[in-house]
């Protein structure tokens, strides 16, 4: 893709977000992490396949999405009775028990923030390998990068793991095939975030595309 | 990849960075109450996150505050076959440790009760160096920042796994447990910090770096 050569090219200068040094940057070749020279944090990664290897997996993690929801993740049995839970029961029951925003945290971080970031990122790939730029794309890629810290599957997995051991002592407590497709989506969440590369987005989106010495002067507006 | 030999700042060279896109801006001199915004992705612009110090601090001191209530109160109230127990985050972690589970209970330990109180103590120390303008480990301070930020979240364990208990253990008469007032303290300090990492500007760690100022 010779297009894409060039918008990696184009690249010019880039500022660390946590130190404000300034980085002339050339072509990079991927795979490779460019990391600060001054305080070593990790101004963008270069993947091979950067639209594609994410946008399939981000598609994966929607599919198994659907059946993590749907499915029982934990069952436990106690004397003869047995109950399950899906995602969406533990945010009904703190509610029902008087505690809604404790409820609405559990449904943002482990259903909503999750599902959102995988749409956000199914979305903005596909504007970009079809270089069709929609009016929310700058938006959805913004809402994207910050969802990256706030979906918290890896730490709901974690939890359940806990309760059985938890639970074990008490009852039988077995995992549900909800477990194993809430598994699968932190998987396809995982590989597709470890290919995702919003410097590249926003480079073929058009920005970061100034060279140097002829930034655009920006006019205040009062507001 | 990067020009390391003299080191050039952005602001001090008259440059905006967005944080959202990364796209570097020249601008005018702001008139005071103004705002500019991104040219590429419409993101508001500023020098340094606004009024960084102050709402950090709100932050930090809430959550202090918070985390006072969040582990007095219980989490968590268990009803098995007649006898209720409350239950509190380091009770829960007693209880693992009892059982011999040690592994775990450090875990649920570390998660539950150390990082949120880590990440308040460092914010503090953050903070307080940047406001007295030390001069010292800007590297090693701005990597405590990145381990803050990266490390929050997992707080949010004891949430999750209280959410998993209530949905799961709803027998009736037999088992219940019911969620207690000690978690809406306890969400609100993870919740408060989370935010409050996300308030804190590290650059402001760099700003009064006199090798930096010669350009």
């Amino acid at each position: 893709m010779p297009k894409d050569a060039m918008a990696q090219k184009r690249g010019g200068w880039i500022a660390c977000p946590d130190c404000d040094t300034l980085h002339q940057c050339g072509p990079v070749k991927a795979p490779h992490d460019v990391k600060c020279a001054n305080c070593g944090r990790t101004l963008f990664t270069r993947t091979e396949n950067p639209l594609d290897r994410p946008l399939a997996f981000a598609l994966a993690g929607l599919v198994l999405f659907i059946p993590a929801n749907l499915y029982p993740i934990v069952t436990f049995s106690f004397h003869g009775v047995k109950t399950d839970n899906v995602l969406v029961t533990g945010v009904y029951r703190l509610a029902e028990g008087g505690f809604p925003g404790v409820g609405l945290l559990v449904l943002l971080a482990s259903v909503l923030f999750p599902a959102l970031y995988l749409m956000g990122m199914t979305y903005v790939l596909l504007c970009s390998r079809l270089r069709q730029y929609p009016g929310d794309f700058a938006l959805t890629l913004r809402m994207t990068q910050g969802l990256n810290r706030w979906g918290m599957i890896d730490v709901y997995l974690l939890a359940c793991l806990i309760s059985f051991i938890k639970l074990g002592q008490l009852a039988t407590v077995l995992p549900g095939p909800g477990l194993y497709c809430l598994g699968g989506v932190l998987v396809c969440t995982l590989l597709a975030s470890l290919g995702f590369d919003p410097d590249l987005l926003w480079r073929r989106f058009g920005a970061r595309s100034d060279k140097a010495g002829s930034w655009n002067l920006l006019k205040p507006k009062a507001s | 990849m990067s020009n390391a030999n003299h080191k050039h700042r952005a602001l001090e060279a008259g440059l905006l960075t967005c944080l959202e896109c990364g796209q570097i801006s020249r601008v005018a001199k702001l008139p005071e109450g103004s705002s500019v915004r991104c040219p590429a992705c419409r993101a508001t612009l500023e020098p340094r996150k606004a009024n960084m110090i102050t709402r950090t601090w709100a932050l930090v001191l809430t959550g202090y505050i918070l985390y006072i209530p969040a582990n007095l109160f219980p989490i968590m109230t268990m009803e098995m076959v007649g006898n209720s127990e409350k239950e509190t985050i380091f009770s829960g972690v007693v209880e693992l440790f009892q059982s011999g589970m040690w592994a775990i209970g450090l875990l649920v330990f570390c998660a539950s009760i150390t990082v949120p109180l880590m990440k308040l103590v460092g914010l503090t120390v953050l903070l307080i160096s940047v406001q007295c303008g030390w001069n010292w480990r800007k590297r090693d301070r701005t990597r405590l920042y990145r381990v803050i930020e990266f490390i929050g979240r997992w707080s949010m364990l004891d949430v999750f796994l209280l959410s998993i208990l209530v949905a799961v253990v709803n027998l009736g008469g037999v088992a219940t447990i019911d969620p207690e007032i000690g978690m809406v303290f306890f969400a609100s300090v993870v919740i408060i910090t989370m935010f409050a990492a996300k308030t804190f500007d590290p650059r402001l760690i760099w700003d009064r770096a006199p090798t930096q100022t010669a350009s």
